[in-house]
C-alpha cells in the first residue's frame, strides 16, 4: 500500500505528461469492484449496448496508485470507477476531467458529492452509507430512537450477546453520533470539526454505552459481522457489504435507517459515499467513452445493477425492488451526509481516531482527547516551510562536484593509482553490467527520493525548502523531545525493537539450529520444512493471521487464555492493543515467528562447518550438553554468524509490514517504529511526502553511521 | 522443545487453513484451528475465478494468472541472478579500484526504506518503456533482489578453493572459460539458494504488480488475492484460500530444496 | 618438450617483495625441484612460471619462446596443485579429460588418452567416482592422471606430496621418478622437504628470501653449500654451527671456538686470513669419536638418543646446541664427557658476517 501511493505521489510530481490519443481502441474501464457488483457491472458491459469495452478489476488498495501512475502517462483507464472523497485529490493531480451531466434525476447529495467549486467530475451510479441492521429473532420493534434499543429488545440479553454490534473505535462509525449532536468531523473551511461541546458529549455517549456492556469493546468489521451473523447482536451499524455475508444464513434481518438521539432530537446521519464514473483527461475526449459514462449512469443500466448487486442507485427515477435490505439502505442514503472531498480530510482521520480510542480506553477524559487531536490535526495541517534559497544547495553541489573533479585529477596523475585502474579492467568486465542495472533501477531512484526530501508541499506544488525538514523532524516540531510521537521517542521504541527481535530471532533460532544438526535426530528433514515453513507463506498473510489471534475476544491467544482458566490460572482476556507493552510484544511475537528460520537455517550452516570432533572432544573432556553449547558452539559459530545478525537487524529495523499489519500503531501511534512513522507522513497526515523522506534519509543515515561504527569497533570488515 | 517449537511455526499457519476451508464468512473463537463445516468452496472460489467476455463467454483467468506469476517470478530469479553471478564473483576474486565502495553502496541499499525509490523507478520505466509489461515487472524484481544475491554469492565463491580456477587455466581455459566452467558448477547449491530467495521475494510480490499490470490476463497471484480485500468488506477466506494457493509453489520449492538449503547457505548467508 | 630459463625475475605484491632478481635454467628433459624454507617464494616462483601471476620484471622462456606474458593456457603446461584441486562436480574420468576437451580433442582420441593415463596411473576403477569419493591417495594419482594426459611440454608440481603419509609419500616419490624417466618431459616440483629434493632432483634449485642461493646437482649442493643458509637447510640432523677466530700456528690453519681447536690442516685456501671471524659448519655424521684426545672438541654431553642403529649425543658448545652421530654402539650418557675431531676437509667455513662459504 505504502510503496503504490508513494507511486501515485511520484509520477504526479515527476512524470512528463504524455498523452496519446489511442484510435480505435476499445474504451477503458478500471473498477475495483468484486463479487456480485464485478458481476453486475462485466454483464451490463458484456450487453454491448455500449461498444466495445476493456474492463479491468484492480485490487482497491492499488487503485489510486495506479490511477496516479498511468493517466499521466496516456496509459491509463479513460473512465473509472471510484468513491467521490478522492476526487478532491485526483482534481489536484489533474487525474479527472470534467464531466457535466443532467443531475435532475439524481439525489441532490449525490449530485453534491460530485461537484467540487462548481464543477461535476464523474457522473454518481450508486450511494452507500451504514444503517440499522436489526435482528427479528432478538427485537420486537424497530425503534425511532436511540435509547429505545435496549428497551426493543424481545428478552434480556445473556452474557456473550450485545446489544448493538458497531466497530465504535473508528472515526467513520463514529460519525453519526457525532451528526446526531450535530457536529461533523471537518469543518467549514478545512478546520478540524471534531472538537467542543458537540463532539465531547458525542463521545461521552459512546463511553457511556460501552460502559454499560451494550457494545462491543474493540470490534472490528469482521467481529461486528461475525456478532450479527451468529444471532448475537441485536443491532448492528453497517453497510451492504454485511449483508452480503448474510446471504447463506438463515437469519431474519431488517435494515432501517439509523435512529434518533432523543437528546438532541436529531437524525444519526452516516457517511455518504457516492461512487461514481469519471473519466480520465484522455477519456473526456472520446466520444464513445461519454458515451459508455451516461449509460452506465443511464435508468436502465441503474435499475439492472440495483437487481443484480442490491445496491443503492445515485439515481431517484429508479423504482425500487421489493427487495426490503435495499429499501432500508436507500433510506438511510437519504439522510446521510457526503463524505467531505477535500483533502484536508486525510489528517482528520488519525488524530480523531486515536482521541475516539483513548475516550474509551478510559485514558483521557473527552475534552483533552479532543483537544489533543485537534492539535495535531493543525500540527500536520501546519503550512509548509517557507521555500529557502537554492544558493546554498548550488554551492553545496557545485564546491562538492570541484572536490571530486580535483580529486579525481590529482588521483589520474598519479602513475600508481592509473596502473591500479589499468589492473582493474579485467574485473570491471565482470561488474559493469551489474552496476550500470543498478545505478540505473535502484541508486538513481534512491537519491531521487533523497532528494525529495528537501521539498515540502502536496505533489504537484511542491517547494524547495533546504534543510526545514530535517530541522522539523530534529526538533521534534517544537515540542518536548521525548513526547510520545517525537522523533527521538519514535527512535527509542525502533531500537528497543530492533535489539529485542534479534535477541529472540538468535536465541530461538540458535538453539533450533543447534538441535537441528544433530546427526542422531529422526526426522530431520520433517523437521526442518516444518520449522522453516514461517518463511516460506508469505508474510501480509501470515501477519494478518497474528493479528486475528490476538484479538481480545475472538483471538485464539485469548481462547489460550481462557483455557488456562480452566486449570485455575486466572486470567483475565486482556485488550492486547490498548496498552503499550502487550501491544509491542504481540508486534515482537509475530516478527519473531517470521524471523527465526531466517536465523535457524544461518545457524544450521554455520553448525556444518564445525568440526564434529571439536564437538566430541568437549563430551570426552566431561562438559555437559549446556556448556558444550555456551562454551563450544556459540564462539565457534559466532564470526559467521556476525554479518547475518547486522543484517537481521537493518531488516528488523525497517520491518513496515509487523507494526503497520499487527499493532497498527496502537496504542496512539506508541508502538510505531520509525519507518511506519514515515509512512503516516506520507499517507495518513496530509500527504507530506519530503517529511516523510527526510525520515527515510535519517533512518538510512542512521544504519549506515551504525554499521560504520560496529565496522569500525570490529575492524574486521572483510569489504 | 522442537515439538514445541514446530506448535509455534505451525499454529499460525493453521488458522489460514482452518479459515480457507471453513464454510463460514468470518472465523469463530476457538483454540484448535480446525475448520468448522469443512467446505472447499473457496478454494474452488478462487481457482475457478474467471470473466465475462463480450460475447458472453467464461474466460478462465486462474490457471493463466498462476502461469504468470511463475513465468514473472522464474524470469526474475534468473535475470537477477545472471546479473548478480558475474558482479559477485569479481567481489570475490579480484581487487579493482572502486571496490570498496561499490560494496558499502550495495550495504547501503538495504538500508534505505525501499519504499523511498519506488517512485523515481516508475518513471525509468516508463522512460525505458516497459510500464504495463511483464517485462518491467521481472526487471524490478531481479534488480532488487541483486544486492542480496550478490552478497550471497560473494560468500559462495569465495568459500571455493582458487586452485580450481587454476587448475583449469593450466588445463588450457582462460579465466572466464574456468569460472563457466569449474566455479559455477561447483557453486551451485548456493546458486540454487540466492535464486529460490529471489523467486520468493518476487513471487510474493503485490505492490509493483498492482501497479504495472494494465491487464487482467497479465496479473500475477498476490494481485488477485488483494482482490478479495476490498476496502470495507473482507473476503477473508477466499484470501485465506487464495494464500494458500499461492504459497504452495513455494512450499514445494522448500521442500525440494531443505536440503541443499544449508549447504547453499554454508558460505552464502552468514556472510553478510 | 622445452628448457626454462629465466632471467631477472621479480614478483612483488604491493609493497612487499616476494622474488628479486631470480635467474635460472632449466635443461629440456629435466627434473628441476625448487627447495627452501616455508615463506620463501617457491610456490610464488612456480605460479610465474605457471603464468597464474604476472612477474613485476623479468622474462621467463621456454626454450626459444618468452612466455612472459602469456596465459597460462598458452604455455603448455600441466600443474599438480598441493590441494589437487580436482573439480568436485565431474568424475574422475571426466577430470581427466578436462583439459583435451578444452583442447577439442577429438572424442576417441580423449577416450584413448585417459585409458592410457588411467591405466598408468591405476585409476581404471575408480574412473566413474566422484572426487568426494576418494581417499587422499587416490585424488593424488587423479591429480596427476590430469597433468599426465594433457602430455604438456612442462610439469609442474606444488607440494603435491605434503597431504599424504609418511609410507605412502615415499611410495609416490619413487612413482614420480619412475613417471619422470618414462615420459622424459621437463617438469619443476617445489617442495620443502630435503628428502624428496635429493631424491628426485637433476637439478635442484635452494630458494631463500625470494632468492636462489645455490643450485646444482642434488649431491654437490649437499658436499659444498655455498653459503650458510644452504649448509643449514640441507641434511638431516642439521649441521652444527659454531663461531670461532681463524688461527695459524705451527704451519697449520685452525679454527679456535670456545677455547678449543679445530684443525684445519696445513692446506691453504682463499679466504685464510688469520684473526677473521668465521663460522664453522660441521655435520653431524662428518665427526668420529677420538679415544684419545687430540686436536678435537670436548664435548659434555647433555642428551642421548638412540635409534638403535645409530644414536645421537646433544651437547652445547660455547652456548650453540651441538649434535653427534655415533655409528656403532657407544655406550655414552648424559653427562659423559666425549671427544670429538672431524676430517679437516669435513669442516665448512663461512664468513660470519656474509655467511658466504670460504672454500669456493
Ligand atoms: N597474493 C599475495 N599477496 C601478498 N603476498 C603474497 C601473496 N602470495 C604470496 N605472498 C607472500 O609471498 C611470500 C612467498 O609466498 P609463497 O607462497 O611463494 O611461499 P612458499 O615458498 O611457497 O611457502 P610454503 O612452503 O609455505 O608454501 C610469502 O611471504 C607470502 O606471504
Ligand atoms: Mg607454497
Amino acid at each position: 500500500m505504502l510503496a503504490a501511493r508513494l507511486l501515485a505521489f511520484g509520477v504526479a510530481t515527476f512524470a512528463l505528461l504524455v498523452s496519446t490519443l489511442a484510435g480505435a481502441s476499445p474504451v477503458r474501464l478500471w473498477h475495483a469492484y468484486r463479487g456480485e457488483e464485478q458481476r453486475a457491472l462485466e454483464a451490463l458491459v458484456a450487453s454491448g449496448a455500449a461498444g466495445e469495452v476493456e474492463l479491468l478489476a484492480v485490487p482497491s488498495d492499488a487503485f489510486a496508485a495506479k490511477l496516479g501512475a498511468a493517466i499521466p502517462l496516456g496509459e491509463g483507464p479513460d473512465l473509472f470507477i471510484d468513491a467521490h472523497e478522492r476526487l478532491g485529490d485526483y482534481v489536484r493531480q489533474g487525474l479527472v476531467a470534467e464531466l457535466p451531466f443532467d443531475p435532475a434525476a439524481f439525489a441532490p447529495s449525490a449530485v453534491r458529492g460530485v461537484t467540487l467549486a462548481g464543477r461535476t467530475y464523474g457522473i454518481p451510479l450508486s450511494r452507500k452509507c451504514v444503517a440499522l441492521y436489526v435482528n427479528r429473532d432478538l427485537v420486537l420493534s424497530h425503534p425511532e430512537w436511540l435509547e429505545d434499543l435496549a428497551s426493543s429488545v424481545r428478552s434480556p440479553l445473556a452474557s456473550g450477546y450485545v446489544l448493538l454490534a458497531y466497530e465504535n473505535r473508528s472515526a467513520y462509525y463514529h460519525a453519526p453520533w457525532l451528526t446526531a449532536f450535530g457536529g461533523e468531523l471537518l469543518a467549514e473551511g478545512d478546520r478540524f470539526g471534531f472538537v467542543g461541546e458537540r463532539a465531547e458529549r458525542s463521545l461521552e455517549l459512546a463511553k457511556n454505552w460501552l460502559d454499560r456492556g451494550w457494545v462491543p469493546s474493540n470490534a472490528d468489521g469482521a467481529l461486528v459481522a461475525q456478532l450479527f451473523r451468529s444471532g448475537r447482536a441485536a443491532f448492528a451499524i453497517s453497510g451492504p457489504w454485511l449483508a452480503g455475508d448474510l446471504h447463506s444464513e438463515s437469519l431474519r434481518y431488517d435494515v432501517v435507517p439509523l435512529p434518533k438521539v432523543r437528546v438532541t432530537g436529531l437524525v444519526m446521519r452516516p457517511m455518504l459515499t457516492i461512487e461514481a464514473v469519471m473519466a480520465s483527461p484522455r477519456g473526456a475526449r472520446r466520444p464513445e467513452a461519454l458515451k459508455l459514462a451516461t449509460w452506465l449512469a443511464s435508468r436502465e443500466a441503474a435499475g439492472e445493477r440495483m437487481r443484480r448487486a442490491h445496491v443503492v442507485s445515485a439515481r431517484t427515477d429508479v423504482e425500487l425492488p421489493a427487495d426490503p435490505v435495499l429499501r432500508g439502505f436507500s433510506a438511510a442514503a437519504d439522510s446521510a451526509v457526503p463524505m467531505p472531498t477535500s483533502t484536508a480530510m486525510r489528517a482528520v482521520w488519525e488524530p480523531s481516531e486515536k482521541a475516539i480510542r483513548k475516550v474509551l480506553n478510559g485514558t483521557l477524559d473527552p475534552r483533552s482527547a479532543l483537544r489533543e487531536a485537534q492539535r495535531r490535526f493543525d500540527d500536520v495541517r501546519r503550512p509548509p516551510p517557507p521555500p529557502a534559497s537554492r544558493t546554498p544547495l548550488v554551492i553545496a553541489i557545485g564546491a562538492a562536484l570541484i572536490a571530486a573533479a580535483l580529486a579525481l585529477v590529482r588521483r589520474a596523475r598519479d602513475p600508481v593509482f592509473r596502473a591500479e585502474v589499468r589492473a582493474s579492467v579485467p574485473a570491471y568486465r565482470y561488474v559493469i553490467h551489474a552496476a550500470l542495472v543498478l545505478v540505473l533501477l535502484v541508486f538513481g531512484p534512491l537519491c531521487a527520493g533523497a532528494a525529495i526530501s528537501l521539498t515540502a508541499g502536496r505533489p504537484g506544488d511542491s517547494v524547495y525548502v533546504g534543510l526545514a525538514n530535517f530541522w522539523a523532524i530534529l526538533s521534534a516540531r517544537g515540542g518536548p523531545l521525548f513526547a510520545s510521537g517525537s522523533f527521538y521517542c519514535v527512535l527509542a521504541v525502533t531500537v528497543a525493537w530492533t535489539l529485542l527481535n534479534v535477541a529472540c530471532h538468535l536465541a530461538l533460532g540458535l538453539t533450533l539450529g543447534v538441535l537441528l544438526s544433530r546427526p542422531v535426530l529422526r526426522m530431520k528433514a520433517v523437521y526442518r520444512v516444518l520449522l522453516i515453513l514461517p518463511w516460506a507463506v508469505p508474510s501480509y498473510v501470515t501477519a494478518l493471521a497474528w493479528k486475528g489471534m490476538f484479538h481480545r475476544q475472538f483471538g485464539a491467544v485469548t481462547a489460550l487464555l481462557l483455557r488456562a482458566r480452566a486449570f485455575g490460572v486466572d486470567v483475565e482476556p486482556i485488550d492486547w492493543f490498548a496498552r503499550f507493552s502487550t501491544a509491542f510484544a504481540a508486534n515482537v511475537a509475530t516478527n519473531v515467528w517470521l524471523g527465526f528460520p531466517f536465523m535457524m537455517v544461518v545457524t544450521m550452516a554455520a553448525m556444518t562447518s564445525l568440526p564434529r570432533e571439536v564437538l566430541e572432544a568437549a563430551e570426552v573432556d566431561g562438559a555437559t550438553r549446556w556448556q558444550r553449547f555456551t562454551k563450544i558452539v556459540v564462539p565457534l559459530v559466532r564470526p559467521s554468524m556476525i554479518p547475518a545478525v547486522a543484517l537481521g537487524a537493518v531488516w528488523t529495523f525497517n520491518m513496515f509490514n509487523v507494526v503497520f499489519l499487527v499493532s497498527g500503531g496502537e496504542p496512539d501511534g506508541q508502538t510505531d517504529i520509525l519507518v511506519s512513522e514515515a509512512y503516516r507522513w506520507a499517507f495518513t497526515r496530509q500527504a507530506q511526502y519530503g517529511y516523510a523522506a527526510a525520515y527515510s534519509v535519517l533512518i538510512f543515515g542512521l544504519l549506515f553511521g551504525a554499521t560504520r561504527l560496529s565496522d569500525w569497533f570490529r575492524r574486521k570488515a572483510p569489504l | 522443545m522442537l515439538l514445541a517449537a514446530v506448535a509455534f511455526a505451525l499454529y499460525p499457519v493453521l488458522w489460514v487453513v482452518a479459515l480457507a476451508f471453513s464454510s463460514h464468512q468470518t472465523p469463530e473463537p476457538r483454540l484448535l484451528p480446525l475448520p468448522e463445516g469443512p467446505t472447499l468452496a473457496h478454494v474452488r472460489e478462487v481457482v475457478g475465478a474467471g470473466r465475462h467476455l463480450a460475447d458472453g463467454q467464461e474466460q478462465w483467468l486462474f490457471g493463466r494468472q498462476l502461469l504468470n506469476s511463475l513465468a514473472v517470478s522464474t524470469a526474475a530469479a534468473v535475470v537477477g541472478i545472471l546479473i548478480a553471478i558475474p558482479a559477485a564473483y569479481a567481489l570475490a576474486r579480484f581487487t579493482f579500484v572502486g571496490k570498496r565502495a561499490g560494496v558499502s553502496a550495495l550495504l547501503a541499499t538495504q538500508m534505505f526504506p525501499a519504499v523511498a525509490s519506488a517512485i523515481p523507478l516508475y518513471i525509468v520505466l516508463d522512460a525505458l518503456h516497459l510500464l504495463d509489461s511483464r517485462m518491467g515487472l521481472v526487471l524490478c524484481y531481479s534488480t532488487t533482489s541483486v544486492p542480496f544475491a550478490i552478497f550471497q554469492l560473494r560468500a559462495a565463491f569465495e568459500a571455493i578453493p582458487v586452485d580450481l580456477e587454476e587448475a583449469a587455466m593450466v588445463d588450457g581455459a582462460t579465466r572466464f572459460e574456468a569460472f563457466i566452467r569449474v566455479v559455477l558448477p561447483a557453486a551451485r547449491p548456493a546458486i540454487a539458494v540466492t535464486a529460490l530467495f529471489a523467486f520468493m521475494s518476487a513471487y510474493n510480490e503485490f505492490i509493483l504488480a498492482a501497479t504495472l499490470l494494465g491487464k487482467e490476463e497479465m496479473f500475477t497471484l498476490p494481485v488477485v488475492l488483494q482482490r478479495y480485500i476490498g476496502e470495507h468488506d473482507a473476503n477473508w477466506p477466499a484470501f485465506a484460500a487464495g494464500a494458500l494457493l499461492v504459497s504452495a509453489p513455494v512450499m514445494a520449492l522448500f521442500y525440494w530444496a531443505q536440503r541443499h538449503l544449508v549447504a547453499g547457505l554454508t558460505a552464502g548467508a552468514v556472510k553478510g | 618438450m622445452a628448457s626454462v630459463a629465466i632471467e631477472r625475475l621479480g614478483k612483488r605484491f604491493g609493497a612487499t617483495t616476494v622474488l628479486e632478481g631470480v635467474d635460472l635454467a632449466i635443461p629440456d628433459g629435466a627434473f628441476a625441484v625448487f627447495v627452501g624454507p616455508s615463506g620463501c617464494g617457491k610456490s610464488t616462483l612456480l605460479r610465474l612460471i605457471a603464468g597464474l601471476e604476472r612477474p613485476t620484471e623479468g622474462v621467463i622462456r621456454f626454450g626459444e619462446r618468452d612466455v612472459t606474458a602469456l596465459e597460462p593456457r598458452e604455455r603448455d603446461i600441466a600443474m599438480v596443485f598441493q590441494s589437487y584441486a580436482l573439480y568436485p562436480h565431474l568424475t574422475v574420468r571426466e577430470n581427466l579429460a578436462f583439459g583435451l576437451k578444452l583442447k577439442k580433442l577429438p572424442p576417441r582420441e580423449i577416450d584413448a588418452r585417459v585409458a592410457e593415463g588411467s591405466r598408468m596411473l591405476g585409476l581404471d576403477a575408480l574412473l566413474e567416482r566422484m572426487p568426494k569419493q576418494l581417499s587422499g591417495g587416490q585424488r593424488q594419482r587423479v591429480a596427476m592422471g590430469r597433468a599426465i594426459v594433457r602430455r604438456p611440454g612442462l610439469f609442474l608440481f606444488d607440494e603435491p606430496l605434503s597431504n599424504l603419509d609418511a609410507a605412502l609419500r615415499g611410495q609416490v616419490r619413487v612413482e614420480i621418478r619412475k613417471l619422470h624417466e618414462s615420459l622424459g618431459t621437463t617438469s619443476i616440483y617445489v617442495t620443502h622437504d630435503q628428502v624428496e629434493a635429493m631424491t628426485l632432483a637433476d637439478v635442484m634449485f635452494v630458494l631463500n628470501r625470494g632468492r636462489v642461493e645455490q643450485f646444482g646437482a642434488p649431491l654437490d649442493v649437499y658436499a659444498r653449500p655455498k653459503t650458510r643458509f644452504v649448509a643449514g637447510f640441507l641434511g638431516s640432523p642439521s649441521m652444527n654451527f659454531l663461531d670461532g677466530t681463524l688461527a695459524f700456528e705451527e704451519g697449520a690453519w685452525s679454527v679456535e671456538v670456545a677455547g678449543q681447536r679445530i684443525l684445519l690442516g696445513e692446506k691453504s685456501f682463499g679466504g685464510l686470513v688469520r684473526g677473521r671471524a668465521v663460522t664453522v659448519g660441521v655435520r653431524p655424521h662428518d665427526l668420529t669419536v677420538e679415544r684419545v684426545p687430540f686436536g678435537g672438541l670436548a664435548l659434555t654431553l647433555t642428551f642421548v638418543e638412540e635409534l638403535g642403529g645409530e644414536s645421537y649425543a646433544y651437547a652445547f658448545v660455547d652456548g650453540s646446541p651441538f649434535v653427534v652421530r655415533l655409528e656403532e654402539r657407544v655406550s655414552v650418557k648424559a653427562g659423559d664427557t666425549l671427544h670429538v675431531a672431524v676430517a679437516a676437509d669435513r669442516v665448512h667455513l663461512f664468513d660470519r658476517e656474509t655467511g658466504l662459504s670460504l672454500r669456493c
